[in-house]
């Protein structure tokens, strides 16, 4: 079993009840989509609410992906609006300085809220990874199981 | 995981960055992550992550 290690990151906000040290603590992991014409580097948040890996289809011409070659589907955001995603097979690495993992994971593409890159939901990340949030160590573990 | 390791993202809320691993310093941003990759390539920046600025409002449950 691979182990990978993360810190949070910080985030500046405007100082409020919720956030006293005018930060806040985001589960972001790092990871390289894998393409057919790159490997695309990303900090994506680990987010157990979502049903599934869900990028910005920003990120596909980078890959060399055709975006629309990829299965439609169709998800419901914080909206409620239902929106179109296309989904498409890609090599995902994890990596931190001490391990990596790689494996093949559907990601679906999306246009999304101007505030996310993507999110790495239960299809594609926490069913590859026992993940424990240790926020007050500062401290995010994944341990494989694939 | 040392404390030192942690970056303090800045930036514009909803921008695409590029982080620097080494540093976890920003070290480019753009409204588009086409933009980010053109700078991040033309300073031949080897060890970046790209990812947007969350808006400090926006919850991210989808």
């Amino acid at each position: 079993m691979t182990v990978l290690s993360f810190p949070f990151q910080e985030v500046r906000v405007a100082r409020s009840r919720l956030y006293p040290a005018g930060a806040k603590l985001v589960p972001f992991i790092l990871l390289a989509l894998v393409g057919a014409a790159a490997q695309v580097p990303l900090m994506l948040v680990a987010d157990s609410g979502a049903d599934y890996t869900i990028v910005s289809n920003e990120i596909a011409p980078l890959l060399g992906l055709d975006l629309k070659a990829g299965e439609r589907t169709s998800f419901c955001g914080t909206s409620g609006q239902q929106q179109e995603a296309y989904v498409h097979r890609l090599d995902i690495v994890i990596q931190n300085a001490d391990n990596s993992v790689r494996y093949a994971a559907d990601v679906a593409f999306a246009s999304l809220p101007r505030s996310v890159a993507g999110l790495l939901g239960r299809v594609g990340f926490f069913d590859r990874f026992v993940v424990t949030f240790n926020q007050p160590a500062n401290q995010i573990i994944l341990r494989s199981v694939v | 995981m040392k404390r030192e390791r942690v970056a303090r993202l800045t930036g514009k809320p909803g921008n695409w960055v590029a982080v620097e691993l080494e540093t976890r310093k920003v070290v480019a941003e753009a409204t588009t992550l086409k933009a980010v990759a053109r700078i991040v390539a033309r300073k031949g920046l080897k060890r970046t992550s790209f990812t947007r600025v969350p808006s400090p409002d926006c919850a991210l449950i989808l």
